[in-house]
């Protein structure tokens, strides 16, 4: 398999004017490769950094130091426009809170990294359509985001997320807001992306029972990677064994 | 043996020789003047070494005070001169013998110092009647030594500076090739991408408004202040409507005042609005829009709005401007057109200004747009502020004596109620509030029983900074509303009859023994029944009289005031007050005290007649202004007074709003000393002049006159007569070309100064204050007004920013289940509080500085009750009308959190 991620000795610190030392250290030298076509799930408990860690391979936040290489280059030797670009055209983003902009009616919504990335209109209503179509969410597009449920809200995040056919998937606890039918909806929705359109997906969850679905887990404590564990028997065995792992966290 | 010399050491040995050629053939030049005669430097030395100094001196007419240091400093110039001639001289032939000694260094050296002691005290120059040349010269000198110098590393690194300068362009020019490549990025945006932009914008039209309306107001009142200005001088109602004297410079104090306010307003809104809009943008910014659009997108969002509401800001300060000619000229029935108000330039003057205004607000907030990060949408608000923890008392303390002091200070007429006072007073408030809060928040968590308050405290304790800022803001606002600006207000209302401050019909300045002022005033007794007193005067001139400075460079222009003796003092309050009995001034024929009686109406400032000086003490000159005295050598040439006790009232009219011409009353064996004084001080330096010192010095007696020692005696008498004329207007106007020929005689006193006059006629004098008054008045509302409405939009600020945050808090105590009644004086609380800290802190400062101008200006008793009445229930009635609209701002707050 090809890596399309490889991290080395990743660092990242914040400043906090309220810390004795100015800063805190969120992520301490990861060293890890995500590949094509891989489920990764991203545990830990809150505040071990596992958000900041999908901001940093969503290219949102910068590296503080060690290196973070996209399908080969690393990150540092781009300008910000090429991060924008890779952004929009290889990188998809599912956030818990949606990030849906109440204005745009949902079609618009799923549009927009087609809109910026100045594809033709035609081209762009299709794309909303077929994956509106898909998450079924079609007859839904010329609401807006206030008039929908949070289900509907977040497979209008994956069509959005879809729509520019990105190399990655990054979803941010794309289940912690929605309740356990909806949640389900959503983890059948991102099963789907990764065995029918062979997608990779990094996702961040606390969930055991959605990263069960993941083919590897990396658990992460104190900004450190604990384990990285891979699938080896059924979803079940998977699942117990996150169960087990979760309370060394 | 030698190397063979190469092109590069030849091109630099040509160089050198051609650039220290020019020097020798310089140095041998004749370019010194004195008495007439060309001297190089070679023949000055020659002249002066055999006859000395005196024979050189007299024999080419130099006059100097110490001759002996003359020509020490001349000897050493030219010692300085004929070093670097040597050092030349030693680096031509190390360069022709090809020893790489860097004599040139030396030379380059000995060239800075020549230019430097050329500079701070160029001898040759003091005799030399070409200063600038030999000022300039050693300065030729060391920019060729420079060129030099530079020329020959130049030519040493030729090569490879050509060659690193060549693979610098061809990287640059990879980079440029390489980054076009990559940043490739083709076609243009559909209709949809203008479309979802257009959408997004029109979601948040309602901020926009609001900062919309801000920049049309901002415009407006700047408009206003200019367009009114233009009226002011075109209809000519005050001679004095510069920008920075009369009502010109009331206007200008207020726009800028308005300007400042402006800046405040704008950037608190366009804080809100980005704060509001930053994260929809980070929406684009986390799927990939460039940088560049973005800012485009932005640009275009804030640059509409702006020309917009320059353009509605335009028709409304238009429409001001009209409504401010119907109230203030109503009298006279004559309203200008448009077109002579709203010119081209008045419209520049305002667009330069909102321009600057954009700048600060730019540079203000320019830490958002480059902080803001573009995924993160939650930053803005999850940002718990950083709170002082320790070494609170410090901070405090220097926060409440900084008060004290500048509460102090206010209260003495020597600090002219300068801005310092309240920028002092601003400083320490934000240092009680900032510190003051971290103390108490920092004691309360201690205590054992915090939690009972923890919902009360904790929007303040979180958000520290933010309450300080906010607080801090509401408190400014206040202080210059509450302190300042009724001040002004209410001052102008105890000017109830300008005309009363006018005991004279005519004031003159004139000359005693000019016959022609005398036959004028006899034929204004005879021809007008004019009743004609004469006292005698002389100028006091002071280094400092005006803040007005021409230019960058330039020294403050010298104030005139007139100078009397105790007597005149007495029946001019004699002819003021019948009844008034002469009282001791505490002068007792002392030779440096001085009482002032500050002319001046109850609306001015106090004011020293000495800002920059020496305030207490001030430097004074007995005579007309000397023009080349500055800032350093009044110290030597003035003379040091002490001021006995100062009164403010009008004895002969208020003519200089306070500025100039007040009087300055001396002991009369003093005066009588004094008055004679220009007879003996050059007109130029006020300084005595030397024959004169000489003279008394050897304590010789005197054969002539004190100004015919010298035929060419630069000496000049200023007015030497105060002429108080009453007679009636009409009768006035018959000797009008008289007063025109007197205004010409006496030319020589006016052309220094544009405040200065001559004479000074009651009418006109009236007329111009009576604008200065409606002008002051109406500014001073105009600003009060512009200081209200921000410290609402504030608090409005504050609650639209904090919606989210106070929603969500109270969905979570609804869902905790805390009762409405409970939920409602939370919020009510939190805004209790800023009102309770704001209204305390603000009226608390404002009274005393209130207080302290009122002393610092002189008032008597009665005027201060009745200022004192008005403060307070303007003070009361605001700080109400403050409290009612938070209430019923945060009422409309609770209705729309609690709707749900």
């Amino acid at each position: 398999m090809k890596e399309l991620i490889t991290v080395k000795d990743l660092t990242r610190d914040y400043m906090m004017p309220n810390e004795e030392s100015g800063k805190v250290h969120v992520l301490k030298g990861l060293n890890f490769s995500i590949y094509e076509n891989e489920f990764v799930g991203i545990m830990g408990k809150s505040g071990c950094g596992k958000t900041t860690l999908l901001k940093t391979l969503g290219l949102i936040d910068p590296p503080t130091a060690g290196e973070l290489y996209f399908k080969g280059t690393s990150v540092k030797e781009l300008w910000e426009d090429e991060l924008s670009d890779i952004r929009r055209r290889n990188l998809g983003f599912v956030f818990q809170d949606f990030y849906l902009m109440d204005s745009l009616t949902l079609e618009e919504n799923i549009m927009l990294p087609m809109i910026l990335d100045k594809k033709e209109e035609k081209e762009c209503y299709e794309s909303a359509r077929l994956y509106a179509e898909h998450f079924q969410i079609s007859h839904l597009l010329k609401k807006y985001p206030f008039e929908i449920s949070g289900g509907e809200k977040q497979r209008t995040a994956i069509c959005r997320a879809l729509v520019n056919s990105p190399d990655l998937i990054l979803a941010d606890e794309p289940t912690g807001n929605l309740d356990s039918a909806s949640g389900r909806i959503v983890v059948e929705a991102l099963e789907n992306i990764h065995q029918n359109m062979k997608k990779t997906i990094v996702m961040v969850t606390h969930d055991p029972q959605v990263a069960s679905h993941c083919d590897r887990i990396l658990f992460l404590k104190d900004g450190t990677i604990l384990e990285d564990a891979r699938k080896e028997s059924t979803t079940e065995d998977f699942y117990q064994f996150i169960l087990n792992k979760m309370s060394d966290l | 043996m030698k190397h063979p010399m190469t092109k590069r050491e030849k091109i630099q040995i040509v160089f050198s020789l051609i650039i220290y050629s020019i020097i020798f053939v310089m140095l041998s030049l004749p370019w010194m003047v004195i008495g007439g005669e060309r001297f190089s430097l070679l023949r000055l030395a020659s002249s002066l070494s055999p006859s000395g100094a005196a024979t050189f001196f007299t024999e080419h007419q130099i006059i100097a005070d110490n001759p002996d240091t003359l020509f020490t400093g001349i000897r050493v110039s030219l010692i300085l001169y004929l070093i670097y001639f040597l050092l030349c001289v030693i680096y031509l032939i190390t360069v022709l013998l090809r020893k790489n000694w860097n004599i040139n260094l030396a030379a380059l050296l000995a060239s800075i110092i020549l230019a430097y002691t050329g500079y701070i005290d160029c001898m040759l120059g003091t005799i030399c009647s070409n200063i600038v040349m030999a000022t300039l010269f050693p300065f030729f000198l060391l920019l060729l030594s420079t060129t030099e110098a530079i020329g020959r590393k130049i030519i040493e690194h030729w090569d490879e500076t050509v060659r690193d300068t060549k693979a610098y362009q061809e990287k640059e020019q990879l980079e440029k090739e390489e980054r076009r490549q990559r940043l490739y990025f083709p076609g243009k945006y559909s209709r949809l991408f203008l479309k979802v932009t257009w959408k997004n914008f029109k979601n948040n039209w309602k901020d926009y408004l609001i900062l919309f309306l801000c920049n049309a107001c901002v415009f407006a009142f700047i408009l206003t202040g200019f367009g009114f200005n233009k009226i002011l001088g075109t209809k000519n109602i005050s001679s004095r409507t510069d920008y920075f004297t009369g009502a010109g410079k009331i206007l200008f104090d207020g726009v800028a005042a308005l300007g400042i306010i402006g800046v405040f307003m704008l950037v608190l809104l366009l804080i809100y609005y980005l704060r509001k809009r930053i994260p929809q943008y980070g929406v684009f910014r986390t799927l990939g829009i460039r940088r560049k659009t973005l800012y485009l997108c932005i640009g275009a969002e804030l640059g509409i709005g702006a020309l917009l509401s320059i353009l509605a800001g335009a028709v409304t300060g238009s429409l001001l401007i009209y409504a401010l000619q119907l109230r203030t000229m109503a009298d006279s029935g004559q309203l200008l057109p448009l077109s002579l108000w709203l010119s081209p330039l008045t419209l520049v003057k305002s667009l330069a200004v909102m321009l600057l205004i954009y700048l600060v607000t730019f540079f203000v907030t320019h830490d958002l747009f480059v902080g803001f990060r573009m995924g993160n949408l939650t930053d803005l608000q999850m940002m718990k502020e950083w709170m002082p923890k320790r070494l609170h008392q410090i901070p405090i303390s220097l926060g409440v004596l900084l008060c004290i002091w500048m509460i102090l200070r206010n209260t003495k007429t020597v600090n002219f109620e300068g801005m310092l006072q309240l920028l002092g007073c601003i400083v320490g408030i934000y240092l009680l509030l900032r510190f003051g809060l971290a103390f108490y928040f920092t004691g309360w968590q201690k205590k054992r029983n915090h939690l009972s308050k923890l919902l009360i405290c904790h929007p303040f304790f979180h958000r520290s900074r933010t309450t300080s800022w906010y607080l801090f803001g509401l408190c400014v606002l206040q202080l210059c509303m509450l302190s300042t600006l009724s001040l002004q207000v209410f001052s102008t209302r105890l000017v109830t009859d300008p005309a009363s401050l006018y005991p004279y019909d005519l004031v003159c300045l004139a000359n005693t023994e000019d016959a022609t002022d005398q036959e004028f005033f006899k034929k204004l007794e005879t021809e007008c029944n004019a009743t004609v007193s004469q006292y005698p005067m002389f100028r006091v001139s002071g280094t400092d009289g005006t803040k007005k400075l021409e230019g960058p460079g330039q020294f403050s222009v010298m104030g005139q005031q007139i100078g009397i003796s105790e007597s005149t003092y007495h029946e001019l309050k004699k002819h003021i007050d019948p009844s008034y009995q002469p009282v001791d001034l505490g002068l007792h024929d002392s030779d440096d005290s001085i009482y002032i009686v500050h002319q001046q109406d109850k609306s001015t400032k106090a004011q020293p007649i000495d800002y920059k000086t020496n305030r207490n003490t001030p430097y004074l000159y007995t005579g007309p202004v000397c023009e080349y005295v500055d800032a350093f050598s009044h110290i030597t040439s003035f003379k040091k007074y002490h001021i006995a006790c100062e009164e403010f009232t009008s004895l002969i009219g208020v003519f200089c709003e306070g500025e100039r011409e007040n009087l300055v009353v001396f002991s009369d064996s003093y005066f009588e000393k004094a008055k004679d004084a220009w007879k003996y001080t050059n007109m130029y330096t006020g300084e005595i002049i030397s024959d004169y010192k000489t003279a008394l010095s050897n304590e010789l007696e005197r054969t002539t006159e004190p100004g015919e020692i010298n035929s060419d005696s630069p000496t000049r008498q200023g007015p030497s007569s105060l002429v108080l004329v009453t007679v009636n207007e009409s009768e006035l106007s018959k000797v009008e070309k008289e007063l025109k020929d007197f205004r010409v005689r006496h030319k020589e006193d006016e052309v220094y100064d544009s405040m200065i006059e001559s004479y000074y006629l009651k009418s006109e004098s009236i007329s111009a204050l009576e604008t200065q008054l409606q002008i002051k008045d109406l500014m001073g509302k105009l600003l009060m007004i512009a200081f209200f409405i921000a410290s609402v939009l504030l608090i409005v600020i504050k609650m639209l920013t904090e919606y989210n945050l106070n929603k969500r808090r109270t969905d979570f105590l609804t869902c905790l289940g805390m009762r409405k009644k409970e939920r409602i004086h939370l919020l009510r609380h939190e805004m209790n509080v800023y009102v309770v800290i704001t209204a305390l802190l603000s009226f608390t400062i404002s009274t005393c500085l209130f207080i302290g101008s009122m002393n610092a200006r002189g008032y008597n008793i009665s005027d201060k009750n009745i200022l004192l009445k008005w403060y307070l229930s303007f003070a009361g009635g605001e700080l109400l009308a403050f409290a009612l609209i938070i209430w019923l701002l945060t009422s409309i707050q609770i209705y729309l959190l609690e709707k749900h």
